[in-house]
């Protein structure tokens, strides 16, 4: 058992949390003033439209994905500075939108600034130990993740009110399918840095990436209306964090109330995976072009956090025009497998 | 050694500011808020940690809400502390915009939660924030297992009340010579003292009921397992009440059935409609609402006994 | 001659020489009086030399080497060619026998200077055997030996430290461990070029010099050995320590316990539960409490909270030195308990448990929950019995502690992060610390923090994956 192999679970498990990346700080925000048929629709819509991209991206994979972008050499910077600017871009977001969570729900005195460096250091330090470690990070932390999961699940049952999801033949509002679906699948494209040689069995984990693709829009439905449902469309929207109200209405067995803190952490974990594996992709992007080891990282930190402190909103057009920048930087390097 | 490293820098970029120690904090158990011509009038009660003097009442009067906080937080040099707050007590006297600062300052403020209970009284005095909390929690519960008049209601399905259809029903407690309930009051859009027997129909209609004893003519029938369904047909609202009535006698059956239908009906035609409105919305019918009771009590014959005259 | 071999070995007292003067020849028997048995000196060379001197015949000078070496009864006898290897054979316990100066013969009269074979005394069983390793290279082999009675149980020993020249064995079973491993092992360890080696500890630090998380998993217990070598694994011997190195050792290893094996299943998956419970507890809960002292009161439950600023109040230190000092103080009492005399241990726990944290309650020093709180902290570490993971856990209490005095339950996650990056990027001999999980073995989950059913045989799939294809 060599080290460096992957085995397909593990490759899934990754793709989750890239899909996940920013389904409850972005793509949650969305749903807001919309009902249950917009809500089902718009995600089926991005599922379709994220499948046939799925099945890009497993096409994508290759052994030298970084070093040899295009067989057009001008081309191939060109690709690299779009490809840095989407991961720069995906890391900066999520940084963002994490250290505002944070600091709404457990350190409301802290200076935002304190947060953000702190979470960016520890990714900084997963990322540093490879991309074979962020791997297995993912691993371990998706078991936490998923206990915590069914403790948030079970115990907001009863509060659960069908009406909520009423009404249902009503127009259709509110569709923004396109944005979702860039919020889930442009950061997956991450997982091409992988190489396909060292996956052990490459078919398996094509079946594995398509079974956690499906998995996971199943468990985005369930989620918004499972907390549309508890909280009501209306109450759903005036709301800054849908998901952390329901967390608060956990109460079990009358004596462990107010967990929200405690709970938040699956918030935290998803970020950490996703920030942690943008950071190594924008290091092995300038790692191709300039053959400097891990103290590019420096850099790295320094850029992201300084574009940090200038955004002060949640989401915004060009972050779009980014996650688009990126896909399509991408696709461009598919050329080169085909001829 | 990066991990101590990343202490270090922690430490220099905090400066142990943000501490905040728990002795520094007055733990609020209740609030009650009345209004004065412009002014409000915030009643706080601090839990105390020490055993002698058990709780402190404080009252502000200023023209906002955030402000009385803030005035009471630096007269009492204590950060004022709201996650363990139990019970908002708001006074008869609020009308529509204040309960527009109110819900507003509790959505804003960081530290409160909305997962307190919250009631009306006639108006607020000592004797109403000295009785413990869960005392009055207690009370609200009990009388919805006796009487089926009151639930006990949280702040935040108030504000998800009024977002759906405007008008939420608060438990109404009176505090003249002893604190008990009386039903419901209706807020926002319509401010209105709810008798028992509408009460006890809103709950009903609701679908809050379980378990409630009802007196008619002198006679007391005990009621168990109940539940409602509200079925939306094309042109009417079908409330469908099932219950199950442990008794000796089978003839009180249809009693009950009458009793209850009068007082949904008598309900349903003397009293705004919003929570109908609310569920035609839902179920996507836009005509004139009619209704349709239907009680079904399920007769179970007693272990117990009685005496005959 | 054997002026030469006492000069160089600075003519120290231990070293015995007896000289025997037959008619014409002239013998000398040499050996160190602290390593060699005298009733075996006199039983197996006196006294088949005295019968010589009953008979005292006229022997030629060329026959007699022949005729001793016959006459000898000890085990094993050997003719040596120079002053070195006679000098190296007085140093493990032979006599040397030196014949007109010429011939040299030693013959094997080891003193037996280890203590017998004692009940394990770290790694506590209740119902599993009691025996346990000694100091002693051979009986430690002789005691796995015992258990596995195999012919593929295969043992490669080399002498490491340059002055000390203790005999290591790398044991392996052919046929279950993997070669790479076993090369792997094999040139880790002849890299080791330190000059003493008393210890087993000595090669564990070599070996996982890389991490502060346990890489190389010590045991006393010879069954747990066995069953480690059954796995596939590796186990170094070590002359002179009474503990066993096993390679390679994963994180669940250190949540094992030696009864798993000899109980029903539904306790040993109760008790490594609880074990895990114990971990996290011994780990977080000093932290928890800082960072719902200072930072984060939401959680705990009003009554729990006013009794908490009650008591707070009247302790003039801030809730982090408070804590700070009784951990230190825990330590303190903990590593006093360890060095000192059993006669006297017992007086320690009364003065340090009873005496000196009742009267810090009530001099007001330090607030009763908090004594509460860092004795179950310390209580669940004492679960477990391998130093290396009590100070994997003492290491992290206190990082997290430092986190969350200063940034609340936020700084517990980023401990949380920071323990499982530290997991997630170990290995242990090129294999992931994280089996079973991950890579997730289906068949291996079912003994792992939960014990369902026992593995059909005790192979580790994982180490035995690559031999097998």
């Amino acid at each position: 058992m060599n080290k460096e192999k992957y085995t397909s679970l593990e490759i899934g498990i990754l793709i989750f949390f890239l899909l996940n990346s920013f389904t409850s700080t972005i793509t949650i925000q969305l749903f807001k003033n919309t009902n249950t048929i917009s809500v089902i629709l718009t995600i089926l819509l991005a599922f379709v439209l994220g499948l046939i991209f799925m099945k890009i991206i497993v096409k994508l994979f290759s052994d030298d994905y970084l070093k040899n972008l295009s067989n057009i050499k001008i081309l191939n910077n060109i690709i690299k500075i779009l490809l840095l600017i989407g991961s720069l871009g995906i890391s900066i977001y999520v940084l963002l939108n994490l250290s505002l969570i944070i600091k709404n729900v457990l350190l409301t005195n802290m200076s935002i600034q304190v947060i953000q460096l702190t979470f960016l250091i520890l990714s900084t330090l997963l990322a540093i130990k490879g991309i074979k470690s962020i791997t297995i990070a993912a691993n371990i932390m998706f078991i936490v993740y998923f206990i915590f999961l069914i403790i948030n699940f079970s115990f907001n049952l009863l509060n659960v009110n069908p009406i909520n999801l009423l009404p249902i033949n009503t127009s259709i509002e509110n569709v923004n399918f396109f944005q979702v679906f860039l919020l889930t699948v442009a950061p997956v494209f991450m997982i091409l840095i992988i190489p396909k040689k060292e996956i052990i069995d490459f078919n398996d984990c094509k079946k594995k990436s398509y079974i956690f693709f499906v998995l996971f829009y199943i468990y985005m439905i369930i989620k918004i209306l499972f907390i549309i449902s508890i909280l009501g469309d209306k109450y759903y929207s005036i709301v800054a964090y849908p998901e952390i109200e329901v967390l608060k209405i956990i109460n079990i067995f009358n004596f462990f109330e107010r967990l929200e803190e405690i709970l938040i952490i699956n918030i935290f974990i998803e970020n950490l995976i996703v920030l942690s594996l943008a950071l190594n992709y924008s290091k092995e992007i300038i790692k191709a072009n300039f053959n400097i080891d891990n103290k590019i990282y420096i850099l790295i930190d320094i850029i992201v956090f300084f574009s940090v402190i200038k955004l002060d909103i949640i989401t915004n057009f060009y972050f779009y025009i980014i996650l688009t920048i990126f896909i399509i930087a991408n696709i461009l390097t598919y050329k080169k497998n085909k001829s | 050694m990066k991990k101590i490293y990343l202490i270090i820098l922690i430490i220099f970029l905090t400066g142990c500011t943000n501490y905040n120690d728990i002795s520094n904090i007055a733990v609020v158990s209740s609030i009650g808020i009345s209004v004065n011509g412009n002014n409000y009038n915030v009643y706080v009660k601090v839990l105390s940690s020490n055993q002698e003097n058990e709780e402190n009442i404080y009252i502000k009067t200023c023209t906002t809400i955030d402000e009385c906080f803030n005035n009471l937080s630096t007269e009492l040099m204590k950060r004022l502390y709201l996650t363990h707050m139990d019970l908002l007590i708001l006074s008869n006297n609020l009308v529509k915009d204040n309960y527009n600062q109110i819900f507003n300052f509790f959505l804003n403020e960081k530290s409160s939660r909305g997962s307190f209970t919250t009631i009306i009284v006639e108006h607020i005095d000592n004797k109403i924030l000295e009785t413990n909390t869960t005392d009055i929690k207690n009370m609200l519960s009990l009388s919805l297992s006796t009487n089926g008049i009151t639930t006990d209601i949280t702040l935040t399905d108030i504000i998800k009340d009024i977002l759906n259809y405007k008008i939420s029903y608060v438990p109404f407690i009176k505090t003249q010579n002893t604190i008990n309930v009386k039903g419901y009051k209706t807020i926002y859009d319509e401010n209105k003292i709810l008798t028992n027997e509408e009460s006890l129909a809103i709950n009903i209609i609701k679908n809050n009921i379980k378990t409630f004893q009802i007196t008619i003519d002198k006679n007391v029938y005990k009621l168990e397992q109940c539940y409602t369904i509200n079925k939306v047909h094309n042109d009417n609202i079908e409330i469908n009440f099932y219950c199950k009535y442990y008794g000796n006698n089978k003839s009180d059956k249809n009693n009950i059935e009458n009793y209850l239908t009068k007082i949904i009906t008598s309900f349903t035609q003397n009293n705004k409609n919003n929570y109908f409105e609310y569920l035609l919305y839902k179920y996507g019918r836009n005509n004139n609402i009619k209704y349709n009771v239907n009680i079904n009590i399920d007769y179970k014959p007693n272990i117990g006994g009685e005496i005959f005259e | 001659m054997k002026e030469e071999i006492l000069n160089r070995c600075g003519n120290s007292t231990d070293i015995i020489i007896r000289t025997i003067n037959l008619k014409n020849n002239v013998i000398d028997c040499i050996y160190s009086e602290t390593l060699s048995s005298s009733s075996a000196i006199t039983n197996y060379v006196l006294k088949p030399i005295s019968e010589l001197i009953i008979e005292n015949k006229n022997i030629a000078s060329t026959t007699i080497i022949n005729l001793i070496k016959n006459l000898l009864t000890g085990s094993s006898i050997n003719e040596l060619k120079s002053i070195d290897e006679a000098i190296k054979n007085i140093f493990l316990g032979y006599t040397i026998i030196i014949i007109n100066n010429k011939n040299i013969l030693s013959i094997e009269t080891k003193a037996s200077l280890d203590r017998g074979i004692n009940s394990s005394s770290i790694e506590v069983s209740i119902t599993g055997p009691k025996d346990s390793f000694t100091e002693n290279f051979n009986t430690n082999l002789g005691l796995i030996r015992k258990r596995i009675r195999n012919n593929n149980l295969f043992v490669k020993s080399i002498t490491l430290g340059n002055e000390s020249h203790t005999k290591i064995g790398i044991c392996y079973i052919n046929g279950i461990a993997e070669k790479s491993l076993i090369k792997k092992v094999m040139e880790k360890i002849i890299k080791i070029n330190n000059d003493i080696i008393i210890d087993g500890g000595y090669i564990t630090e070599e070996l996982s010099k890389s991490t502060f998380l346990p890489q190389v998993n010590q045991t006393e217990r010879p069954d747990l050995a066995s069953f480690a070598l059954l796995e596939g694994k590796v186990c170094i011997i070590v002359d002179n320590s009474p503990t066993v190195l096993i390679i390679p050792t994963f994180f669940i290893d250190f949540f094992h316990t030696p009864d798993d094996y000899y109980q029903k299943n539904i306790n040993t998956t109760f008790t490594r539960i609880l074990r895990f419970l114990a971990f996290l507890i011994a780990i977080f809960l000093p932290g928890y409490y800082i960072s719902v002292t200072s930072f984060n009161p939401t959680a705990i439950p009003t009554n729990l909270l006013l009794n908490l600023i009650e008591q707070h109040t009247i302790v003039p230190f801030p809730a982090f030195f408070e804590i700070l000092i009784m951990i230190i103080a825990f330590e303190i009492l903990r590593e006093s308990d360890i060095r000192i005399p059993n006669k006297v241990g017992s007086s320690v726990s009364i003065l340090g448990g009873l005496i000196l944290g009742d009267a810090a309650v009530s001099a007001g020093i330090i607030s009763p929950i908090m004594i509460i709180v860092v004795a179950i902290s310390s209580i669940s570490a004492l679960v477990f019995s391998y130093n290396s993971i009590v100070n994997l856990i003492r290491y992290y209490r206190y990082l997290i502690l430092i986190l969350g005095m200063l940034l609340g339950i936020y700084g517990l996650f980023i401990g949380f992060g920071i323990l499982v990056i530290n997991i997630a990027s170990t290995t242990s001999f090129g294999f992931p610390y994280t089996y079973p999980f991950v890579p997730f073995i289906k068949t291996d989950i079912l003994d792992s923090f939960i014990k369902v059913k026992s593995r059909q045989n005790k192979r580790n799939p994982l180490l035995t994956k690559n031999r097998n294809r």
